[in-house]
């Protein structure tokens, strides 16, 4: 036998030595997925020790949680810093650490307290009679990871430090802007060396400490829903000698460890393109202290990938991929583990109405009605989402699904709409660009024979997002599939997208109607909550007759978690703002 | 020699240099820019103040000028998906893995490619050579994420051997190295294998070895010191890119297996239009091929004597 | 693209420059007539090539072949396994996965050779010309080589569908024409490179040294001795390309680049199958399987091609 051949046959068996040494190896973690006992996430009260501790917590050194966020697609975040958040997953690891305002009831939706002592009202004095000037008192004892008092000179801060182009150039600047001032803040140069200090003299009369624990807020006009606002974490109070010390590397990867926070949980670390740790504050006040020791973010875009490594232990939580969706949920143990909770937003697909043949509303209308949206929840995304007629979630104040009426399949309405808007046949062509991903595809596909059969046909070209962006800015495909999830529970939030003010901004198939925009200012103006809700309802007529997009369904959060992850809460309104993003509840049982 | 391989390094600073050129101006061609309308909440005027601050308002030809001077003086910019963040870091913090994964990749694709090669071909029409030609099948014809999940449902979910996500540096912990390692690098080891199987068949016809054999010496002399020598030139010129594109060429990998390389970030710039992190990815990638193609040409002349650089 | 004859011919039209080339003198045509009359001895190669054609043929006949359009939707049959209407089964769309894979055929065939066409000649003659064209033409385009393998290829694909698009071009096999120029206008460096290593090493063998000697052209020690020779590894890196080339084609999907829905291709018929491949391993196994096959008839082709081109082989 040759040398040549002799090592081969030495590799090949060390080879085979590995295979063998393998599969006797594997096997030996537990999947604790066939012990399953009760689901979690029902919200039910969890029996607790004399120490206030649950009753079947786990060792402190077990208190690890380590999830993919799958609501998010386990993107990693760009900043964590509250003033600087502008995408889902950037809101939802701030809500762990930093406090805002207020917050909304996870049941109710309603605005409650979170950092301030209670809700300002024209009633409690809160709101002066003119509806301009509120007044906040923080409710007292609240304290920084540091140990230091939180002030209300702090919240000022960071209110202030919201308007700070360069700090909040991509984010939720756009919501605050009806506090006096804003405007005149808008107007500065953002390169000028005074900027900060300019920047804070433009609201010197209008955002103020009036003591240690009372903040003074001045907005231009009486509005309905700008108390929501001091909900978002572009909100949140930063202590200033922090991030100035921190300095440029404020909420990011590299000083992230080193802020200070006054929520349930602090930074420990973050690894970037690898990991983010949160550690239980441990001079948290609000409440109890956090159950879970840590809590680790894992950034695994994969969807695949992400269930993979929850059934191979590495992660207590996946989202479910849609296919999957039926197989999961027959299989009783699993489907025990499944949490599934409609997201409190909208998809819709954006269509401008400023080209053909978008531009003629009964072509819209029709392109609406022949959209069989059971089938696209069904086939496309294995109902996993709802069919949805209308733009706004059923939860915001007033929604009238029954006014989208006129958007519902029925497609002998879409040929009489299709032969109004073309009396003459020769329908133009509509583009569906589109990213490339498989379900994106099947969705497209899918429009496409639906709306043949109106005679509409549809064009799909897959391209990447940026491109797909920059095409519906200059007017070039004239579709883009999107949607809307609600920053907070108020009506304003949805609505305002579809004034004229916000084209350039979130108007993206700039929709523009006079009509509409006097409609959404004066519903915000107005705080009668009967005579608001009389508003939407014309405004949504509006709509009902001149679409600004196409919605179609109503998308669901499908999340599996181990079942020794206990004490999550669940809500109608499930979405980052709200507490069941929050895991200060949540703990790691004996298992 | 020596002149000649120093002018090949002084060599790299003018090809780099075109690369930077040519990638800035077609990376400014390209539609979309890095903050569109709709990707966030961010209002318009919002959205153009950070386009000022970035100096993506003003002429190209200006904010080339704007990086080249940052660049000449070590400073490669700020990472504009994350606020500004220096791209250094990112690439400090990031660079190891994907460096990691491309060696160990290439070390695994050409040893096995090569026994594999030198096995069919000294064993040509056996079982041996069926079996490289059955290996090169399966790991060649399914794209490296296709291997990947097949990897995966085996090891991480059915057996419970290997994590299905995320990478190590430290040498002891070996597991999460395999599976990436193994999806990249076989698609390359079976090119390599077949190409070194090539190449020896056409060595192993030549006069010169029958004449080896007359001369009566053993047959294991004369592929190691005969064949396989004068093999390995093609095999070395697969070799050496393939390295340089496994070191990039990785984002599926690095995708799939969650490795905080720079192989990911490099596609996400792309299609973020990062314009900072482009550039350096792109740079870091050119320096890599380069250094690459010039230590296959310096192993070219260490293994056939007759090659000349002068 | 459609074949009608036999045995070598689908895998020689890729390297026809080359055969061109050589056809002249009496002696080369006998080196190629001698060279076909061995392939056609060559077993294994012969299948592959069967195999070829095969394929080729149901690409092009596909409206007859296939049962069902590629783009019609199966409403209720998503992701549907293998039945005696749906023979491969559906995919995320509803749409038939045989009918898609044979239409598939076609575009994927295209990619996988037309590319090849493109690395084949832009790859030989400058790795040639670097080979032969002394020092300072070797240096200047072994820089440009690395130029150009630095290209961000991904910016340079995206570039080029944006610059095409609304153009006749982008609309030309419903975008893939797009792709086919991307990915063989940077992917012939490796080839380049190949070539050159062999010449250069060629050039040192003592039957380059006596032609030269004997006042041969550089042209004619090219065409005559150099290429010949070199064909062997440029045939396996060949037989590699095809596939290849349709992985980067998957590979631009992962990323979100492709041809445009409804077309079937298998690079992309493999991508979309992964998005359910936890559910159901049917859409991806039989396009996978199709390129699969594919490739391994391309390779023992291109195996028996070099075998029947040495002229040393007994």
């Amino acid at each position: 036998m040759s040398i040549r051949s002799r090592w081969f046959l030495l590799f090949a068996g060390v080879m085979s030595l590995v295979l063998v040494a393998a599969a006797a190896c594997g096997g030996g973690k537990s999947s604790a997925d066939k012990t399953a006992t009760a689901g979690a996430g029902t919200g039910a009260k969890t029996a607790t020790t004399t120490g206030g501790l649950p009753a079947d917590m786990a060792p402190d050194d077990q208190q690890v949680l380590v999830v993919n966020d799958g609501t998010t697609g386990g993107a990693e975040p760009n900043t964590i810093d509250p003033q600087a958040t502008s995408y889902t997953y950037e809101v939802s690891i701030d809500t762990n650490i930093f406090d805002t305002l207020f917050t909304q009831d996870p049941k109710t939706s309603v605005l409650v307290p979170m950092a301030a002592a209670e809700v300002p009202t024209t009633a409690n004095g809160g709101i002066s009679s003119d509806g301009l000037t509120i007044t906040i008192k923080l409710a007292p004892g609240r304290k920084w990871s540091d140990g230091t008092p939180v002030t209300a000179q702090d919240w000022v801060y960071g209110i202030i430090r919201g308007f700070n182009l360069n700090v909040s150039g991509s984010g939720y600047g756009g919501f605050i802007t009806g506090i006096k001032g804003a405007a005149e803040a808008g107007k500065l140069d953002a390169k000028s060396p005074t900027y900060v200090a300019d920047v804070a003299a433009a609201f010197k009369d209008s955002v103020v400490a009036v003591d240690a624990s009372t903040i003074k807020i001045v907005i231009t006009a009486p509005s309905a829903s700008f108390l929501s606002n001091l909900t978002l974490p572009i909100t949140s109070a930063v202590k200033q000698a922090n991030v100035e010390a921190v300095g440029a590397d404020f909420g990011l990867a590299a000083g992230a460890s080193k802020m200070v926070t006054n929520g349930p949980f602090t930074v420990k670390e973050w690894v970037p393109k690898d990991h983010l740790t949160l550690a239980r504050n441990v001079n948290f006040t609000r409440g109890h202290k956090a159950y879970l020791k840590e809590i680790t973010y894992k950034f695994i875009e994969d969807q695949n990938q992400a269930y993979n490594a929850y059934q191979s232990g590495q992660l207590d939580e996946a989202a479910i991929p849609p296919v999957l969706f039926a197989q999961v949920s027959g299989d009783a143990s699993l489907k025990a583990l499944l949490r599934q909770e409609e997201v409190f937003g909208v998809d819709w697909i954006s269509v401008d109405r400023t080209i053909d043949p978008w531009k003629n509303k009964d072509f819209v209308l029709a392109v609406a009605q022949a959209t069989d949206r059971d089938t696209i929840a069904k086939d496309v995304y294995f109902n996993t989402r709802k069919a949805w007629n209308a733009p706004c979630a059923a939860a915001v104040l007033a929604c009238s699904p029954e006014t989208f009426k006129t958007y519902a399949f029925d497609l002998t309405a879409a040929k009489a709409s299709i032969a109004k808007a073309y009396p003459n046949g020769s329908i133009p062509h509509v583009t569906l660009e589109i990213p490339n991903d498989p379900v994106t595809k099947a969705l497209a596909t899918t429009l496409q024979s639906q709306w043949d059969k109106i005679g509409v046909t549809a064009d799909i070209v897959t391209t990447d997002q940026k491109t797909l962006r920059a095409d519906m800015k200059g007017h070039k495909s004239g579709t883009q599939i999107t949607g809307w999830t609600m920053d907070f529970a108020d009506a304003t939030d949805l609505w305002s997208i579809f004034t004229t003010a916000q084209i350039g901004g979130n108007n993206l198939g700039f929709y523009s109607n006079p009509d509409y925009d006097k409609l959404s200012d004066k519903q915000d103006a107005t705080l009668d909550t009967a005579a608001r809700k009389t508003l939407l309802g014309q405004l949504q007529t509006i709509l009902a007759g001149d679409p600004p997009n196409i919605p179609f369904t109503v998308r669901e959060r499908v999340q599996i978690f181990k079942p020794y992850v206990k004490g999550l809460s669940s809500s109608p309104f499930n979405w980052s703002v709200y507490s069941d993003q929050t895991f200060s509840e949540v703990y790691i049982a004996k298992h | 020699m020596t002149g000649y391989f120093i002018r090949r390094l002084l060599w790299i600073v003018p090809v780099l240099w075109s690369i930077t050129l040519i990638t800035f101006l077609l990376m400014h061609a390209v539609k979309g820019g890095p903050f569109e309308a709709g990707e966030t909440k961010a209002s318009s005027t919002a959205r153009q103040a950070l386009k000022e601050k970035y100096h993506l308002d003003e002429p190209v030809v200006v904010q080339y000028g704007y990086y080249m001077k940052g660049l000449l003086q070590g400073d490669l910019g700020p990472d504009l998906a994350t606020q500004g963040q220096s791209v250094n870091h990112i690439l400090a913090k990031n660079w190891r893995p994907t460096v990691t994964l491309g060696i160990l990749t290439t070390i695994y694709a050409s040893v096995l490619g090569i026994s594999l090669g030198v096995l069919s071909a000294t064993r040509r029409n056996s079982f041996i050579d069926y079996l490289s030609v059955g290996f090169a099948t399966i790991g060649a014809s399914t794209p490296n994420f296709v291997l990947g999940i097949m990897l995966v449902l085996l090891f991480s979910v059915k057996f419970k051997f290997l994590p299905a996500i995320g990478w190590s540096e430290d040498w002891m912990d070996w597991r999460p190295v395999v599976m990436p390692v193994i999806a990249l690098g076989s698609l390359s080891a079976a090119f390599i294998a077949r190409l070194t199987r090539a190449s020896m068949l056409e060595v192993m016809n030549q006069d010169y070895i029958r004449t080896a054999r007359a001369k009566g010496l053993d047959e294991r002399s004369i592929v190691t010191r005969h064949i396989v020598r004068n093999a390995m030139i093609p095999v070395l010129t697969a070799i050496g890119p393939l390295a340089a594109a496994l070191v990039t060429g990785s984002f599926i990998i690095e995708y799939f297996f969650s490795i905080p390389g720079i192989g990911r970030a490099y596609v996400q710039a792309i299609l973020g239009r990062d314009y900072p992190l482009i550039m350096a990815t792109t740079l870091v990638y050119a320096l890599v091929v380069a250094l690459a193609n010039l230590s296959v040409d310096l192993l070219y002349a260490v293994i056939d004597p007759r090659i000349k650089y002068s | 693209m459609t074949q009608e004859t036999a045995g070598a011919a689908p895998a020689a039209s890729a390297d026809t420059s080359a055969l061109a080339d050589i056809a002249k003198p009496a002696v080369g045509r006998s080196l190629w007539v001698d060279a076909l009359r061995r392939l056609a001895r060559n077993r294994l190669a012969l299948l592959g090539a069967a195999i070829i054609l095969a394929i080729t043929l149901a690409a092009t006949f596909a409206p007859l072949l296939a049962p069902y359009s590629y783009s019609k939707i199966f409403s209720g049959h998503i992701i549907a396994d293998p039945s005696r209407s749906h023979l491969f089964g559906t995919n995320l769309s509803g749409q038939d996965t045989f009918s898609r894979v044979i239409y598939g055929a076609r575009n994927s065939l295209a990619v996988g050779i037309f590319v090849q066409v493109i690395i084949l000649a832009i790859g030989v003659s400058v790795g040639g010309a670097a080979a032969l064209g002394g020092k300072r033409a070797d240096a200047l385009l072994m820089r440009l080589t690395d130029v150009v393998y630095a290209f961000p290829d991904l910016l340079f694909v995206i570039m080029l569908q944006q610059v095409l698009s609304g153009t006749a071009i982008a609309n030309y096999v419903g975008g893939l024409f797009v792709v086919f120029l991307a990915i063989g206008l940077v992917g012939w460096v490796n080839l380049a490179r190949l070539v050159r290593g062999q010449m250069l090493s060629l050039r040192e063998q003592d039957f380059v040294v006596a032609a030269e000697a004997l006042g041969a052209t550089r042209l004619r020690i090219f065409s005559r001795h150099l290429l010949p020779n070199t064909m062997g590894p440029v045939i396996v890196s060949l037989t590699f390309g095809v596939p290849s080339a349709i992985f980067t084609e998957a590979t631009l999907s992962f990323i979100g680049i492709g041809v445009r829905p409804p077309l079937a291709d298998w690079g992309n018929m493999i991508y979309d199958g992964y998005g359910a491949v936890l559910a159901t391993p049917w859409p991806i196994f039989f396009p996978a399987a199709a390129l699969a096959i594919t490739f391994l008839s391309f390779q023992f082709l291109g195996d028996g091609l070099r075998d029947a081109l040495d002229p040393r082989t007994r």
